[in-house]
C-alpha cells in the first residue's frame, strides 16, 4: 500500500519504550512430507514459507522469489498435484503432502523408466521443459520454474487445453522478458505429446532413499 | 585446469565456482592451464566505439578474448552479461564461425571481471554491432595462429590448409591435426593488433543460423544459477533499514531489540543501517524490530503537476540537430500543428530484484553480482572500501532480466560494505517493494511538437522540444527542410532516481514524432502509410514500412478507417524497424485490445534469426506496458507503486498475435536487436487506437479513462 512499504520500519511512537523486549522466538514445528519423491522433515518455525525450506533448508534453488505476495507466479511448485504459490504458503501446512518442485519435474513425465536408484536419469526432462527449451519458450528464465509448473497443473486439469484455456491457465504467472507466445506454444506442444504418450507411472515410494534434513537455524 | 572448462557441464552451473583469484593477463595460463591464448588489443576507434575509454583508460596489459585447450575445447570470455538477450548463444556462434568449430565445442565465461575482456557494460544494443566484430577478429586470428602451427608441424605451407570443425587439414591430403592436439603442450598467446579478415555472409555455417539457446537446458532444469542462488559457508542474510521515502532521512533508531535476538549482527554504519542473520526469517524479524524514525519532507512534485514541474525546470534547451529556418519553414506550410506528447514514469520490475553476495578473504572481495556492468561494480566497489579495484572480482552469473535497470547496483555496494565490515559473507537480495522504491525508473518526459505541412503534403517544418527523456530516438527521420530538435533537461529535476530503460529515450521520442505524424496525415485526409512514404527517401526506412504494410494486405485509407490499424516507424542502434498494429476498442469502457502486431526489422547481418525475433517477440510484449498499462504512481520521493499488486505489467491475456520479418540486408554488418522493436510500440498503438474510434491519445500509457477522455473530447 502506498506509504508504508513492508520492510520499512515504522516510525516510533511517541513514548515507546526504547529498547523493549524482543518478541517471543516463534514455535517450531516438526513437518514431515514428501518433496521431489522423497520423505523429508524439516524442523520449521511457525510462519516459515514453503519458499524459504525449499530455498534456505533444502538448497532447491529453482524456485524463486518474485514478489512474496502470490502476484508474480515465480516460486510455483506443485503441492499435492496442484500448482501452488511457495512465497505464502506456510510450512506447517506442510504435513504429509507431496511437493514437487522444477527440480523434480523430469520425474513425473509419464513412462519415464527410473534408473536402479528409482530416479531418473540427470539429463531427463519432462516434455513441457523439452518444448520450452527447444522453442525458446524462455529469456532470462527467472519465471521459468513458476511457468513449467503452473503448465504442469494445467495439463494434469486439463490435458487438451484450447489456446484461450492456456492463456486463462497461465494468466497470473508474469512473464517480463516477453517469452509469452512461445511459451502458450510449447505447452500446446507438450499437450500434444503428453496425450501420445504411455501413462503416467507414479514414482514408488522408496523409503531407503528418505533423507532426513533438519533447520538448525539456532542452537536450542 | 580449471573447473569450468569441464565439457558437457549444464550452462549456469559453472557459473559459480571461482577459479584463483587475481589474474595477470600477461600470466594468462598460470590458471588457465597450457594451449593457445588469443590476447587482443583494442585501441584505437574500436576502443572508442566500444565505451572502452569512457569511464577508464584502457588497460596496459592485452585483454584475452579467447582460449583453446589441450582437450580441443574453445573458451570465450566476455566480459558481456547474459539476462535473457541471448548473447551468450550469438557470441559462441560468432567464435565457432571464424574459428571453424563446433558450437558445442564451445564454453562460454562471461561477467567475471578476473577474467573476462573489460567492458562497460551489456546495454545499448551494443554486444553484437560493436563488441562482436573485436569477438570473431579474435576468433579469426586464432584461426590463423592454428593454421600457422600447422604448417609448421605438417610442414606444409599455410595456403593449403584448411580448417573444419576443429581440425587443420591440407586441402587434398590425409594429414591433419585436431585443434586440440596443437594446443597440447603449448603455452602460446598471440597478441593481435590491428584488422583481421572475418568471414563473409555466404561462407556463414553457423552465424545465420538458431541453434537451441546454450543457457535452455539450465534453465528450463532449474539449474541455471542467479545471484541469489549461491551459498557460501557462514553466509549471512542482510535486510537493510529502508525509508518511507526516497527523500526521508533518517532521524534516530533504536537497534535494541533487534540486537537482542539470538544470532543477529546489527550494522550501523554512515547511511546503512542493517540486520544480519544466517536464517533469513530471522533477518526479517530483526529488521521488523528496528525502531526508526523518519524525517519526511512534504512532497512538492506528483503525477499531477510533474509536467509543469518538468517546463519550469528546464525552461532552456541545447539544440542537437538543425537546418533551415523555422519561420521560413511556418511560412512555406499551409497547415501546422501543434501538440504536446506525455510519457510517465515507468518500473523496469525484472522478474528477478537486484540481488548480491559478497564475500571477503583478507584484504579481497569477490562478489556474485545481478549486473549488466561488473566492471562498473567492480569500481564502485572499490572506490566506496577505498581498496584498488584489483582486490574487488564481480562475477557475474545469470540474470533474470535487467532493461537497463541493473546497470547499477546499489545492493553490490550494500553486501560489499557489510561483508568488508562483518568479515562473513553477506548476501543482499532486495524484496520487490525494494526494488520498487529504488529502481532507477524509465523517466517520465514530454514533447512539444510543432509541425507543417503544404497543401501536397509534403513536411516543411518541425519544431521539436523534448523535455527530460534526451535525444536518443528524437532523429527527424522524414525529410523536412526546416527543423530544429532541442533537447530540454536539468539535473536533479527529477524527483525519482532514472536512468537507462530499454532503448532510453526513444519510447518517448518516438511516440511523439509517429503519433503526430499520423495527426497531420488525418488531418490532410491522406493514407498515414502514403505520408510517411511521400516524405522519406531513405530506402532502408521505406523497405520496413513497405514490409509490414504488404505483411497486412494494408488498402490505403485516411483515418480514422475503423479498422483500427496503426503504423509508426524508426531507428534504434543501427537497426530500422515498422511497426504494424490492429486494436479493438471498446468505447464504452474505454478498453484498448492489441489484437495484432506485424513488426519488420533490418538490422543488417543477422548472427541468430530466431534469437533476433524472440528480442522483437519480447519487445512487443514488453512495449504494451508502457503503451497501455504501466505507469508509477508518486507524490514526492513516495513511490507508491511497490509491488505487483497495484503496478499491473502485461500478462498473456494482453499479448496480441504476433508476426515478425526479418528484412533481409547482408551489405550492412550486424546493427542491435535488443532494443529497436521496442521503440513504436507507443505510438503504433496510438496510431491504431486513433484509426479504430478517432481518438488521438496524448499520453502514454493510454489507460481505458485516458481513451474515454479523448472520445469525449472528439
Amino acid at each position: 500500500m502506498p506509504g508504508t512499504a513492508p520492510g520499512t520500519a515504522p516510525a516510533a511512537a511517541p513514548g515507546a519504550a526504547p529498547g523493549a523486549a524482543p518478541a517471543a522466538a516463534p514455535p517450531r514445528t516438526l513437518v514431515r512430507f514428501r518433496l521431489n519423491g522423497r520423505d523429508v522433515e524439516v524442523e520449521a518455525d511457525a510462519g516459515r514459507t514453503l519458499l524459504r525450506v525449499l530455498r534456505v533448508d533444502f538448497g532447491l534453488t529453482g524456485t524463486k522469489y518474485g514478489c512474496g505476495i502470490n502476484r508474480c507466479g515465480a516460486c510455483t511448485v506443485l503441492v499435492n498435484g496442484r500448482p501452488l504459490r511457495a512465497c505464502r504458503y506456510e510450512a506447517d501446512r506442510l504435513h504429509g503432502a507431496e511437493v514437487v518442485t522444477v527440480e523434480g519435474l523430469a520425474a513425473l513425465t509419464p513412462g519415464l523408466v527410473p534408473g536402479p536408484d528409482g530416479a531418473p536419469s540427470a539429463d531427463a526432462l519432462h516434455p513441457l521443459q523439452e518444448e520450452f527449451a527447444d522453442r525458446g519458450a524462455l529469456q532470462c528464465g527467472f519465471c521459468t520454474p513458476g511457468m513449467l509448473m503452473e503448465a504442469f497443473g494445467l495439463l494434469a486439469e486439463n490435458p487438451a487445453p484450447s489456446r484461450e484455456e492456456i492463456i486463462a491457465g497461465m494468466n497470473r504467472n508474469l512473464c517480463r522478458c516477453g517469452a509469452h507466445k512461445r511459451i502458450v506454444e510449447a505447452i500446446e506442444a507438450a499437450a500434444v505429446r503428453l496425450a501420445a504418450a504411455p501413462p503416467s507411472r507414479t514414482p514408488s515410494r522408496t523409503s531407503s532413499r528418505t533423507s532426513s534434513r533438519t533447520s538448525s537455524r539456532r542452537p536450542s | 585446469m580449471s573447473r569450468t572448462e569441464r565439457p558437457g557441464a549444464r550452462p549456469g552451473e559453472r557459473r559459480t565456482d571461482l577459479g584463483p583469484f587475481a589474474v595477470d593477463r600477461r600470466d594468462f595460463f598460470k590458471f588457465t592451464g597450457g594451449g593457445i591464448a588469443v590476447l587482443v588489443s583494442l585501441r584505437g576507434a574500436e576502443a572508442v566505439a566500444a565505451g572502452l575509454e569512457q569511464q577508464r583508460g584502457y588497460p596496459d596489459d592485452f585483454n584475452a578474448y579467447l582460449r583453446i585447450g589441450e582437450d580441443g575445447r574453445v573458451t570465450v570470455l566476455s566480459g558481456k552479461i547474459e539476462m535473457g538477450q541471448g548473447v551468450e548463444t550469438s557470441q559462441a556462434q560468432m567464435v565457432a564461425e571464424e574459428l571453424d568449430v563446433p558450437l558445442d565445442a564451445i564454453d562460454m565465461v562471461m561477467g567475471d571481471t578476473a577474467r573476462c575482456v573489460w567492458d562497460a557494460g551489456t546495454w545499448g544494443s551494443l554486444t553484437t554491432r560493436v563488441f562482436g566484430p573485436a569477438l570473431r577478429a579474435a576468433a579469426a586470428r586464432a584461426r590463423q595462429a592454428l593454421l600457422e602451427l600447422a604448417a609448421g608441424r605438417l610442414g606444409v605451407p599455410a595456403a593449403r590448409l584448411e580448417t573444419r570443425d576443429g581440425v587443420v587439414a591440407v586441402v587434398g591430403g590425409q594429414a591433419s591435426l585436431t585443434y586440440g592436439e596443437l594446443a597440447l603442450g603449448q603455452r602460446i598467446e598471440h597478441v593481435i593488433e590491428g584488422e583481421a579478415a572475418l568471414k563473409a555472409v555466404s561462407g556463414f555455417r553457423v552465424m545465420g543460423t538458431s541453434p537451441q539457446r546454450l543457457d535452455a537446458i539450465a534453465k528450463v532444469a532449474g539449474a541455471a544459477r542467479y545471484a541469489g542462488d549461491v551459498r557460501l559457508p557462514g553466509m549471512r542474510y542482510a535486510r537493510i533499514l529502508r525509508p518511507p521515502t526516497l527523500d526521508a532521512t533518517l532521524v534516530r533508531v533504536d537497534t535494541a531489540a533487534a540486537e537482542a535476538l539470538e544470532g543477529v549482527s546489527v550494522v550501523r554504519e554512515e547511511g546503512l543501517v542493517a540486520v544480519l542473520h544466517e536464517d533469513p526469517d530471522v533477518a526479517d524479524r530483526a529488521l521488523a524490530m528496528l525502531r526508526a524514525e523518519f524525517d519526511v519532507p512534504e512532497p512538492a512534485v506528483h503525477n499531477d503537476n510533474i509536467w509543469d514541474h518538468f517546463l519550469a525546470a528546464a525552461p532552456r534547451g541545447r539544440t542537437a540537430e538543425e537546418r533551415g529556418s523555422l519561420t521560413r519553414g511556418a511560412r512555406e506550410c499551409a497547415h501546422l500543428f501543434e501538440h504536446t506528447w506525455y510519457d510517465n514514469y515507468v518500473a523496469h520490475a525484472p522478474m528477478e530484484p537486484h540481488t548480491a553476495l559478497a564475500s571477503r578473504t583478507g584484504d579481497r572481495i569477490n562478489l556474485w553480482v545481478s549486473t549488466q556492468s561488473p566492471f562498473g561494480d567492480q569500481r564502485r566497489v572499490a572506490g566506496t572500501l577505498g581498496i584498488d579495484e584489483e582486490q574487488v572480482r564481480v562475477v557475474t552469473p545469470y540474470v533474470g532480466g535487467g532493461f537497463g535497470g541493473k546497470g547499477v547496483n546499489p545492493q553490490a555496494i550494500e553486501a560489499a560494505r557489510l561483508a568488508w565490515i562483518t568479515g562473513q559473507p553477506v548476501q543482499v537480495a532486495w524484496t520487490r517493494e525494494e526494488e520498487f522504491l529504488y529502481d532507477t525508473f524509465h523517466a517520465a518526459a514530454l514533447v512539444q511538437l510543432r509541425s507543417g505541412v503544404d497543401d501536397a503534403g509534403r513536411m516543411h517544418l518541425w519544431d521539436y522540444h523534448v523535455y527530460m527523456a534526451g535525444t536518443r530516438g528524437s532523429e527527424v527521420l522524414y525529410d523536412i527542410p526546416h527543423v530544429a530538435v532541442v533537447n530540454h533537461a536539468a539535473g536533479g529535476a527529477h524527483p525519482l532516481a532514472t536512468g537507462a530503460w530499454r532503448a532510453p529515450g526513444a519510447n518517448t521520442n518516438v511516440f511523439a514524432r509517429e503519433s503526430q505524424i499520423d495527426v497531420m496525415a488525418a488531418a490532410l485526409g491522406v493514407d498515414p502509410l502514403e505520408f510517411r512514404l511521400a516524405n522519406t527517401t531513405d530506402p532502408r526506412q521505406r523497405r520496413v514500412l513497405e514490409t509490414v504494410a504488404e505483411a497486412i494486405g494494408w488498402t490505403p485509407a485516411p483515418g480514422p478507417s475503423g479498422r483500427g490499424w496503426g503504423f509508426a516507424c524508426g531507428i534504434d542502434a543501427g537497426t530500422y524497424v515498422a511497426h504494424a498494429a490492429r486494436v479493438a476498442v471498446d468505447t464504452a469502457s474505454g478498453r484498448v485490445r492489441v489484437e495484432k502486431v506485424v513488426c519488420a526489422q533490418d538490422m543488417g547481418v543477422v548472427v541468430n534469426p530466431d534469437g533476433a525475433v524472440m528480442q522483437m517477440e519480447g519487445c512487443i510484449t514488453q512495449g504494451l506496458g508502457f503503451a497501455l498499462m504501466e505507469k508509477i504512481n508518486f507524490r514526492g520521493g513516495n513511490v507508491l507503486d511497490r509491488n505487483f499488486d497495484s503496478y499491473r505489467i502485461p500478462r498473456f491475456s494482453d499479448v496480441p498475435e504476433i508476426e515478425t520479418i526479418l528484412v533481409k540486408n547482408d551489405e550492412t554488418p550486424s546493427q542491435g536487436g535488443g532494443e529497436p522493436a521496442i521503440i513504436n510500440m507507443g505510438a503504433v498503438v496510438a496510431n491504431a487506437v486513433f484509426d479504430a474510434c478517432g481518438a488521438r491519445l496524448h499520453t502514454m500509457p493510454m489507460t481505458p479513462a485516458d481513451v474515454r477522455a479523448a472520445l469525449a473530447e472528439g
